[in-house]
């Protein structure tokens, strides 16, 4: 699996380095849609946003990203292969189909981290601001990660049977954005069982209370076990759907093109 | 080498391959044919585990294969139909580096091994050049050096020329040709296009809804089949009526305005058609030769009356 991994990181730096425009191109529009929501923000509320709130805000926005970029580049990647026929060749290979997209998931994720990375500095020296990243904030933007690799796989299921999935992306990315900003936490005993079960709710929830100076383990050890198995259920749940997709897609020869 | 036993794949109540088997031997190529919608694509895919069949097995070496497919595809290299097979963003050799490690192959062994087939198929100086940039003919030249690089004992090629100008066909078809021979590799290759089948098959399989109807050494296939065929050109199109009347005779084709060809049912049948012939208005009559095509139309249309 050693020569997927290194095949998969060559090709996305080449393309990289072949067409960097797209990439700045990228970044530019992610930091600039950033600020278009703080000032939006500050226009509808009517004063500046600052302290947690910025935080909460700069936090968010990096790891919607991050989701995104995971969810969105498995399921357009998987779509637009399975349209130009890359995706059966991917299928020829010796190694099974779940071992080859997991690879290209974690390969996808160092990437994604690095993009953000790069959209988190760029936002941080441009409004002067500064936020610790404690190994309780790396944890949990790992488990979110797990999550959206997961829902990543689930994407790229509906893809490989499917095959259009463009307007479920903007649904999905949409839906990401609802999860994270809506408080679940404060609607009573229903909202918090939905916020404990709903991919990535409680890792966010959690790492919010960190961002606003909260302790890691001893306040939160509930929460923390909670968003442990939220991202392994998500996991866990996506590649077990994924292999059905693939198994189906096998069983009615639409594992090609459209 | 590859034995196909009694595959089937149904849809529902559509039989898309209905209990098809073959062999194919190294270095053989087996030239396997079917009007749009037989199944060759499907029995391709079944065979590279990219459709499950309903029923029946695929056999390499003696070994049946049903979940350990993984064993068979490190033989197998395949271009298939429609496809890019490649990253067109890519040149060849970042293709190769890239298809190499999917296929668990090292890096600097997969770019030895394009490299080597891209000389051996006068390509090298396009090593560089993204594929995208490259002709069509050039792409599926690249696509096949791909499919090489974990030196697969049977090379799948479906529609290896279809869209390709007559020069790159024929380079095609060369090349096909020395990894046959040179490299003892077995080949098998789906096309429409007969003269490419008749070029370069050793032996020729053919379907039709989903079975086989012909099967034969293709040389043994063309020297067998005693059929007189001819080429009927007239001044204007036939009525109904003389059409009807010259297919009572053997099986008519329509190949233009007032072109027609007839493949005669017997020989003897020949005065009985110079008599209908004679009260038509005939412009020319020319005998044609033998070819896989006709063979090809022959077969299938018999077996469109034989349902």
């Amino acid at each position: 699996m050693k020569s997927v991994f290194s095949a998969e990181i060559r090709r996305i730096l080449l393309t990289y380095r072949r067409y960097p425009t797209e990439t700045i191109a990228q970044i530019l529009i992610a930091a600039g849609s950033f600020f278009a929501l703080i000032f939006g923000s500050q226009y509808i509320v009517g004063m500046p946003i600052l302290g947690n709130h910025l935080s909460d805000l700069v936090v968010s926005y990096v790891l919607w990203m991050l989701i995104l970029n995971t969810v969105g580049d498995n399921g357009f990647a998987i779509a637009e292969e399975a349209e130009s026929g890359t995706l059966e060749q991917l299928y020829l290979s010796r190694y099974s189909p779940v071992k080859i997209f997991l690879v290209r998931s974690a390969v996808n994720i160092i990437f994604s981290l690095l993009f953000v990375l790069v959209v988190l500095i760029l936002l941080l020296l441009l409004i002067d601001f500064q936020i610790k990243l404690s190994p309780a904030i790396i944890l949990r933007v790992l488990l979110a990660l797990l999550v959206a690799m997961g829902v990543g796989l689930l994407v790229v299921s509906l893809a490989i049977v499917f095959k259009r999935v463009s307007q479920l992306l903007t649904i999905i990315q949409f839906g990401f954005l609802f999860l994270i900003v809506y408080p679940f936490a404060k609607q009573g005993i229903f909202g918090k069982i939905l916020g404990s079960v709903l991919p990535m709710t409680p890792i966010y929830h959690w790492l919010s209370l960190i961002v606003q100076g909260q302790s890691f383990w001893i306040q939160n050890g509930q929460l923390f076990l909670i968003s442990m198995l939220n991202a392994i259920g998500w996991f866990a749940i996506g590649i077990l759907v994924y292999r059905r997709a693939s198994n189906r897609a096998q069983e009615q020869g639409t594992s090609g093109h459209y | 080498m590859l034995q196909v036993n009694h595959l089937k794949k149904q849809y529902g109540d559509f039989k898309a391959v209905n209990d098809i088997s073959f062999t194919i031997n190294q270095g053989e190529i087996l030239a396997f044919l079917g009007p749009n919608g037989a199944g060759t694509t499907t029995t391709i895919k079944m065979i590279l585990n990219l459709i499950v069949p309903t029923a029946g097995k695929v056999v390499w070496d003696n070994q049946v294969l049903n979940s350990q497919y993984q064993k068979i595809l490190a033989n197998i290299g395949a271009v298939l139909e429609g496809s890019r097979n490649l990253y067109w963003r890519l040149s060849p050799v970042e293709n190769f580096e890239y298809w190499g490690g999917i296929r668990g192959i090292r890096r600097k062994v997969a770019i030895k091994q394009g490299l080597e087939y891209l000389e051996m198929f006068d390509l090298l100086a396009k090593k560089d050049t993204p594929v995208r940039e490259l002709s069509r003919g050039m792409q599926q030249i690249v696509a096949i050096c791909t499919s090489l690089i974990h030196q697969p004992k049977l090379l799948l090629l479906d529609e290896p020329t279809l869209g390709l100008d007559v020069a790159a066909s024929e380079r095609i078809q060369k090349i096909v040709r020395q990894l046959a021979q040179q490299q003892n590799m077995a080949v098998l290759l789906t096309t429409h296009e007969m003269a490419v089948a008749q070029n370069l098959s050793d032996r020729v399989v053919m379907i039709n809804h989903g079975k086989i109807v012909f099967e034969d050494q293709t040389k043994i296939a063309l020297q067998s089949f005693q059929r007189e065929i001819y080429q009927l050109t007239f001044s204007h199109s036939l009525p109904t009526e003389s059409l009807q009347q010259l297919a009572q005779y053997g099986q008519l084709d329509q190949l233009g305005e007032s072109s027609y060809q007839l493949i005669l049912a017997s020989p003897t049948n020949l005065p009985a058609i110079l008599r209908v012939l004679a009260e038509l208005p005939l412009l020319s009559l020319k005998k044609v030769d033998l070819n896989l095509e006709t063979l090809f139309k022959s077969v299938i249309n018999e077996s469109r009356v034989g349902q």
